[in-house]
């Protein structure tokens, strides 16, 4: 038996591919910007100068519009973790990625309208979100109007730190964007979780498989 | 954390690079120079100009040839005697005036830098038909002025100097129309192609570009808009020009203890792609790989689980 549910509202989804498709975009310009040697470069420089700039402002104006509609549906809870199950939230992620999923069990938290993320993905959000893309933003704002940032900082150039900052947090986005896709194949199927990304249903088959979920 | 623990490396281990002292002269020769020249600036400075009250001295003409003694003392010829370039005819006040022009050029101390500029010049857009005449070496290079960029506490200072030497033909339609009849080409809508142009104009000169790219270092041959560097990655890579232009005379200095490729540009600009860290580099190499090893294998895993379960069921 399967049962169904609508979880992902149309503007959340249409959000999420688009800044989707905006990350992919400003990682592979940001990366052939940043290495500029290779002997086939990813993207030739001035190129990869004008989409990392028209990416930057789209993702963030987006974000801009991610946080009003975040507000105004309401969605902004599901971002917030239940402190009192946040170990026992995090274990029980943990042991299902670990040892779980290795045995066929289903995923220990199925989303529903109510609670549509588990407690390992309402954390890793809350920072992406609300931490790691402001951040990327003001630094990536700074990046932009250079002769705004200090002439200098440390006996150096003002741009230095606002360069590493931008570069950190756009290396940690990037490997979250892995880890992202990686965990989208994890739910009760491989697909599953595109699946409902595309079409906003979310697809439960837990009650077919041979597990009890906690 | 990982941000401000590199700046604060990078704060602790890298020093600003410091200026290259000019030769030492003896104390004794340097006041015979001063004692000098100070004869010549009781006419020819700014500062004395105004009360200077001598017969025989046409200050209207005079006004033309003053000379500024602090600017003239940090230039490249502060320690030389006037006399040694205005030779005849000018140790007497007033000058002969037959002797006037008898200014001794340039060639006669740097002989061999002049056979090498002159070549290079030969081919330089400024030694077109027509205007190659109105060249010398002062119409770009005042000789009371000019400080070579070793000798300048920074190269943004150096910048500054030589994009001044260019603007004031270039940036000036009086200047420019006493050299040639040609127009004057807009600079701000030729350099629109350069991204954030004034950043650009105050951190590297004119001649970064506007020399042969090949040859790599700086040349007294000037090119035009057409041959002029418009590859970014000149610049901005490891191996930026810069290193061979601007930063030449420093680069001995460099330190790369920290990581940071090219440090000496850090410390004046940060430059995409020339001034990248390499332990920040390979660190995050190392994680990238840990990721998607963790990823492959944990997927590899899934799948042979998956396929053992399956066979199983069967």
């Amino acid at each position: 038996m399967t049962e169904r549910s609508y979880i992902m509202p149309v503007w959340l989804r249409l959000w999420h591919w688009v800044n989707a498709l905006l990350m992919v975009l400003l990682i592979l310009s940001g990366a052939s910007l940043h290495f500029t040697d290779p002997v086939v470069p990813l993207i030739r420089f001035d190129v990869a100068r004008t989409v990392h700039n028209v990416s930057g402002i789209a993702i963030s104006v987006l974000y801009i519009a991610f946080l009003i509609w975040n507000s105004a549906s309401g969605n902004l809870r599901q971002y917030l973790p239940n402190l009192k199950d946040l170990v026992s939230g995090l274990n029980e992620q943990n042991a299902y990625v670990a040892l779980g999923i290795f045995k066929g069990a289903p995923p220990p938290v199925s989303p529903t309208p109510e609670v549509k993320f588990n407690v390992l993905q309402q954390i890793t959000y809350l920072l992406v979100m609300y931490v790691a893309m402001p951040l990327l933003i003001i630094t990536g704002i700074a990046f932009f109007f250079p002769e705004l940032a200090p002439a200098q900082l440390f006996g150096m150039d003002g741009l230095l730190p606002i360069a590493v900052a931008h570069y950190v947090i756009g290396f940690l986005l990037t490997m979250f964007l892995l880890g992202h896709i990686y965990m989208g194949t994890m739910g009760t199927t491989a697909t599953s979780g595109f699946r409902m990304m595309i079409t906003g249903w979310h697809e439960d088959h837990a009650k077919e498989t041979e597990f009890e979920r906690p | 954390m990982v941000v401000w623990a590199t700046i604060g490396l990078v704060f602790l281990t890298t020093a600003a690079v410091a200026q290259i002292e000019r030769k030492p002269i003896a104390p004794e020769d340097l006041q015979k120079i001063q004692d000098s020249n100070a004869k010549c600036l009781e006419c020819h400075s700014e500062a004395s100009f105004d009360a200077l009250d001598r017969p025989n001295v046409d200050k209207e003409k005079l006004r033309a040839h003053l000379v500024d003694p602090s600017v003239y003392e940090d230039s490249n010829h502060g320690r030389v005697e006037c006399l040694a370039c205005h030779v005849k005819g000018f140790k007497e006040t007033p000058h002969v005036e037959k002797d006037k022009q008898q200014i001794n050029w340039c060639d006669e101390c740097h002989t061999r830098k002049f056979l090498r500029i002159e070549m290079q010049f030969d081919e330089s857009v400024h030694a077109k038909d027509g205007i190659k005449d109105k060249f010398t070496c002062s119409t770009c290079h005042d000789p009371h002025v000019f400080q070579h960029e070793m000798y300048l506490s920074s190269p943004r200072k150096a910048v500054q100097q030589d994009n001044t030497m260019c603007l004031q033909c270039h940036d000036s339609e009086e200047r420019f129309a006493l050299m040639t009849k040609e127009a004057r080409p807009d600079l701000a809508a030729k350099h629109e192609w350069l991204p954030n142009n004034p950043l650009h104009w105050a951190a590297v000169r004119c001649v970064e570009c506007h020399t042969p790219a090949p040859k790599k270092v700086l040349s007294h041959e000037i090119v035009n808009a057409e041959k002029a560097e418009k590859n970014c990655v000149a610049c901005h890579s490891a191996d930026s020009t810069l290193r061979v232009r601007l930063y030449r005379h420093l680069v001995k200095e460099e330190r790369n203890e920290v990581g940071f490729i090219n440090s000496v540009i850090l410390n004046e600009a940060y430059v995409i792609g020339a001034t990248r860290n390499l332990y920040l580099d390979k660190a995050f190499g190392i994680v990238a790989a840990l990721v998607i090893g963790g990823i492959s294998l944990h997927s590899l895993l899934r799948i042979i689980s998956g396929l053992w379960r399956r066979r199983r069921n069967d």
